[in-house]
């Protein structure tokens, strides 16, 4: 398969790679999978009394794409609000990274955590 | 960037060259173009060449050449086994055992018999992808025509007992087809001794070229089968369509060196494999061997490695050829049958990936590689939520 320039950038170099303590105040995590692909991503993000997200980590396993949808959305989310975290859909995920029809799966996997992490 | 390292050789073989060299003088000679069904001399010298390469064959795998019928690759030969057995008047809608772990090119035709009224068993392997002789038994009935088993098997690599199978066949009066794809030329084969009634070669999994295989058909006791190819009537009517003198030429060429290189090349790659899997796993923890560790072939490795996707391995191998046979292009699971069949959950099966040594695998080739899968798995490792594993 060939991956575009934006997946192979966050699937070598991901950023933001770990986890939060999330009985600390203002700690959302998520954990999302899907069995029958070897797919998990965990999502940890942090806000602050403004619902500003002050940080945001990611584990990921899976396919390439899997870890750069995880590494992406990591890093995408420092710093913005909790309705900027809301509006992350896997269109825009998928748009961003060039992400090729039979891997749209994954996008949504990281929606999914978005939307589970902030949720928490 | 380095330069790439090949270890994929069950997907296939670069020819040896050798091989090529003998190849390239019947392709370009002027005396040994002609049609070998000519009855000219350059149709003649044609067909002597093809007669010796047929001769070639039987003497590796202890046939009549009279017994060996070429076709385009082992997939028609398999095609042609299956197919030329239940087309039969006699044999239609009847029964065939087989393996769940089996090629494609032994499951789709076995599917497509299905459908034209024929019963079929999928037996599933132990754990170790060996098949347990005694369901071999409980699924044999009274209107059971003919078992089909792969000798090695394509993706992990394990040996089965076919002279076992074949004395339980012949006992129940029943045929038995091996797929011999990955074992000819690596494995000794006697078929004057084994009760074997069929089998398939793969011209260009033993260093020969692509597009030519073969399918032996027992003579003593004569197996009957349904020509699948109409037409000249080549091949004895079994398979028609003119013979290509060059690339038979090569398949027996390579079977031949094969034959000849053998003891020696099994030593030298078992050694190599043994180098690599030792180094791989003091570096790494947590890495297995799907299939039987013992009765297998020299060359292959098929390994699980918990805690991050094969896929992504891969990718960060870059330039080093090995092959995965699980791979997420969809929600819906597409985790290998052959490593699902022998006990693995879909997310081990994601986990895992087949490498395989072969005649120009180099010492430093495996040295290089097991570092660089190092370095991968310690990454991936550190990015993945499944890592350590919980218990």
């Amino acid at each position: 398969m060939q991956y575009s320039p934006m997946i192979l950038q966050y699937f070598e170099s991901p950023l933001h790679v770990g986890v939060l303590d999330i009985n600390q105040p203002g700690v959302g995590m998520a954990v999302v999978k899907s069995a029958e692909t070897g797919r998990v991503i965990e999502l940890y993000v942090q806000f602050d009394q403004d619902d500003r997200i002050t940080n945001a980590t990611f584990k990921a396993c899976g396919c390439p794409v899997t870890i750069a949808v995880a590494a992406f959305v990591a890093d995408y989310l420092q710093q913005r609000s909790r309705l900027d975290a809301q509006q992350l859909t896997a269109e825009k995920i998928a748009r961003h990274l060039n992400i090729p029809k039979s891997k749209y799966h994954c996008a949504l996997l990281a929606e999914d955590a978005v939307k589970t992490a902030i949720n928490h | 960037m380095s330069k790439p390292i090949y270890l994929d050789y069950m997907a296939t073989t670069p020819v040896d060259p050798t091989v090529a060299e003998k190849m390239h003088f019947y392709l370009t000679s002027p005396d040994y173009f002609g049609n070998p069904s000519s009855a000219h001399t350059f149709g003649l010298k044609a067909r002597a060449v093809i007669e010796n390469a047929r001769a070639q064959m039987a003497a590796v795998i202890g046939a009549e050449p009279q017994e060996i019928i070429w076709t385009s690759s082992a997939t028609e030969a398999n095609n042609l086994a299956l197919k030329g057995i239940m087309s039969q008047r006699q044999y239609q809608k009847r029964h065939i055992v087989t393996c769940q772990t089996e090629h494609p090119s032994v499951l789709e035709p076995c599917r497509y018999l299905e459908k034209e009224g024929c019963s079929v068993t999928y037996l599933a392997p132990k754990a170790n992808g060996l098949i347990d002789l005694n369901e071999l038994v409980a699924a044999v009935r009274e209107e059971t025509v003919l078992i089909s088993i792969a000798h090695v098997n394509s993706e992990i690599g394990v040996i089965q007992d076919i002279q076992a199978i074949g004395q339980l066949a012949r006992s129940r009066g029943i045929l038995l087809h091996v797929d011999a794809a990955q074992s000819a030329g690596k494995i000794p084969i006697y078929l004057r001794e084994w009760p074997v009634d069929l089998m398939t070669f793969s011209g260009h999994k033993v260093y020969g070229p692509k597009g030519i295989g073969a399918l032996y058909v027992r003579l003593k006791p004569k197996v009957r089968l349904l020509a699948q190819m109409h037409g000249g009537g080549h091949e004895s009517g079994l398979r028609s369509g003119t013979l290509a003198t060059h690339q038979i030429v090569g398949m027996g060429e390579a079977f031949a060196l094969a034959d000849t290189l053998m003891t020696e090349e099994n030593r030298r790659i078992l050694a190599l494999r043994t180098r690599f899997w030792h180094n791989l796993q003091q570096q790494n923890p947590d890495i297995y061997l799907n299939g039987d560790p013992i009765d297998r072939i020299a060359g292959n490795i098929n390994m699980r490695i918990d805690g991050i996707s094969s896929e992504a391995l891969l990718l960060d191998l870059h330039n080093i050829a090995v092959s995965i046979s699980s791979a997420c292009n969809s929600v819906v699971s597409q985790a290998s049958p052959v490593l699902k069949a022998i006990g693995l959950t879909d997310a081990q099966a994601y986990s895992s990936l087949r490498m395989s040594l072969g005649r120009f695998t180099t010492e430093a080739e495996i040295d290089e590689t097991v570092a660089r899968m190092t370095t991968a798995i310690a990454r991936l490792r550190a990015l993945s939520p499944t890592w350590p594993m919980r218990p």
